[in-house]
């Protein structure tokens, strides 16, 4: 598979795992802890599929969605959202996301969701 | 592994552990040196009767008795030593500092080929686990950290193997506001998905930046270290330097001491000036409970004090110390001075200070080494230092540096104890031996020191 993924979030740890993960798997992955670092990785290249944290420090994973939405409307959007934040999901998919999944994430089930989408 | 199961938090589970997540790329496909290999598998009999040959004057039972200690607080530790010579060409591995959350299985070639783990197993299976089988506790278990997320994850996850069950691997900053990790009379606690406090009955303790903010002293959870540890010299260089003193004056007569370059403790701000002149227009000034190569100065002339009195608070005390010179000087107190030895010359005939890192930890049959690496500084010793150059880089060798983005390495750098690396440092079985009854004596002296503040008592009970 030839996607390369834009993953969105403030946990360094989870980033590098996540990146990791993936990486193994055949995808090519950039991170970004913050928004501002995102919209630049998005000026820069253009994705396939962006996994966003809905909450981040600087900005949401909505206001991502969107601006990966305007860029590039064919770019698949995943978004990360807390345990029980059902709401949240629902407002994602209204805004656009092709999906969500909510933390803890097991890479593993994570993979399937990429796969579905 | 379940990731973020709450804001920095993440469940590691048994078979999580992935070798190429937890070294180096350039350690995965290293081999340790021969040399280094036997020093480790050395019983402590074949050290004391090495060392008692090196140093004929010293008791073997009192190294005996250091290397066989079974510390009660500081049972993990790491020293950063100095290879230095003098005038008449006798050599030592100086202590510099001793640390109790030190870094290094990363950098750490694996002993054994066939066991993948390598020094992350030995301390877990041969340290932690056995301080945790020992106590009846309830409750999970847990790492803490605030840096080096490469050796916390496998950490964690070699944990989750030798106890079969999730380890919580919980983020403890300083500046969170909010973090994941509390303490509620004295247990530790970790938030899960469901914002709800999971009581811990041991943690893996990797937290490093004035951990005294936010660990208490004498948790009911086991902590490996905990903070008395620190407390006592584990991430204080003055409160380590009082506690080496201390050990030299028992060990007086014994014929043995730690090492150290010639230290001055608490000097106010005003009287750096005043050191400086007295030890020659040159030292070394640490801010003491600093770490990372953060909060060092080298100070070699006017214009880098000025520089380091500028960076450092005016209402604080400082350790001072003698710097360690680049090179043989005349002009220089032959009774007073130390050299590096330096790396062995390169083809461009280029020597480096170096420092050696060296890990330990409390077993059944006391302190053993466990994992040991060096890292050069980035100008030679041998060449003049340009004029713009600060003495740091001649002097300094910590490979932290610290970014925008956070925290990064100089892996050029880092030298391996490994078949390619080893060679360079000049060092032989007597120089590792040498170090580690050094560093063994460091954390002897710390461990004691903590006894002596925080009493007598079993870990944590």
């Amino acid at each position: 598979m030839n996607t390369n993924i834009l993953i969105v979030e403030d946990d360094a740890v989870f980033c590098k795992l996540l990146t990791r993960f993936l990486g193994k798997n055949g995808f090519l992955v950039a991170d970004a802890q913050d928004g501002k670092h995102a919209v630049k990785l998005l000026e820069e290249q253009t994705f396939s599929l962006g996994i966003l944290d809905y909450r981040l420090p600087d900005m949401d994973g909505i206001e991502i969605l969107q601006l990966i939405k305007e860029k590039n409307p064919s770019t698949k959007v995943i978004i990360m959202t807390r345990y029980g934040d059902e709401g949240i999901a629902q407002l994602a998919i209204e805004k656009g996301a092709d999906a969500f999944i909510a933390k803890p994430i097991n890479p593993t089930e994570l993979l399937e969701v990429i796969q579905g989408i | 592994m379940r990731l973020s199961i709450s804001k920095n938090v993440h469940l590691v589970e048994p078979g999580d552990f992935e070798a190429t997540e937890h070294w180096y790329p350039r350690v995965l496909n290293s081999n340790i040196h021969p040399l280094v290999s036997y020093f480790l598998n050395l019983s402590h009999q074949q050290m004391v009767e090495r060392y008692q040959r090196l140093h004929p004057s010293c008791n073997p039972d009192a190294i005996l008795k250091v290397l066989t200690y079974q510390p009660t607080y500081f049972r993990w530790a790491g020293t950063d030593l100095m290879h230095i010579t003098n005038h008449e060409g006798n050599r030592k591995l100086a202590v510099i500092e001793t640390n109790s959350c030190p870094s290094g299985q990363k950098s750490m070639p694996l002993l054994d080929l066939n066991v993948e783990q390598g020094g992350y197993k030995r301390l877990i299976e041969k340290t932690f686990k056995p301080m945790v089988d020992a106590q009846k506790l309830e409750g999970s278990l847990a790492v803490i950290y605030d840096k080096n997320p490469m050796e916390n994850v496998g950490y964690a996850a070699t944990i989750a193997d030798a106890f079969g069950e999730n380890v919580y691997l919980a983020k403890f900053d300083k500046a969170d506001t909010d973090p994941p990790v509390l303490f509620k009379e004295g247990v530790m606690h970790i938030r899960n998905e469901r914002d709800e406090w999971i009581a811990i009955r041991a943690a893996f303790r990797y937290v490093t930046q004035e951990p005294w903010t936010r660990l208490p002293q004498n948790t009911k959870t086991l902590i490996l270290n905990p903070i008395e540890a620190c407390l006592a010299g584990g991430r204080n260089k003055e409160v380590a330097s009082g506690a080496y003193d201390h050990f030299n004056n028992e060990f007086k007569q014994e014929g043995i001491s730690i090492f150290t370059p010639k230290t001055f403790t608490k000097v106010p701000y005003n009287e750096l000036k005043k050191y400086f002149d007295i030890m020659g227009g040159n030292m070394v000034i640490k801010v003491p409970d600093s770490n990372a190569g953060q909060g060092v100065y080298t100070v070699v002339s006017e214009k880098e004090l000025v520089f380091a009195l500028s960076q450092i608070d005016p209402t604080d005390t400082y350790l001072i110390q003698q710097l360690i010179h680049s090179n043989y000087n005349k002009g220089l107190d032959p009774t007073q001075a130390w050299y590096h030895v330096g790396t062995i010359p390169d083809n461009k005939g280029r020597s480096y200070a170096f420092d050696l890192r060296l890990m330990m930890h409390a077993t059944e049959e006391g302190i053993r080494p466990l994992a040991v690496y060096s890292r050069r500084s980035g100008y030679p010793l041998n060449q003049p230092l340009p004029q713009d150059m600060n003495s740091w880089e001649v002097y300094g060798t910590n490979l932290s540096i610290k970014g925008e983005d956070g925290w990064t390495y100089a892996d050029e750098r880092l030298m391996l104890f490994d078949i390619r690396n080893f060679g360079q440092l000049g060092l032989g079985v007597d120089e590792l031996i040498k170090g580690f009854v050094q560093s063994a004596m460091a954390v002897y002296a710390i461990d004691q020191n903590a006894i002596r503040t925080f009493g007598n008592k079993q870990l944590n009970a």
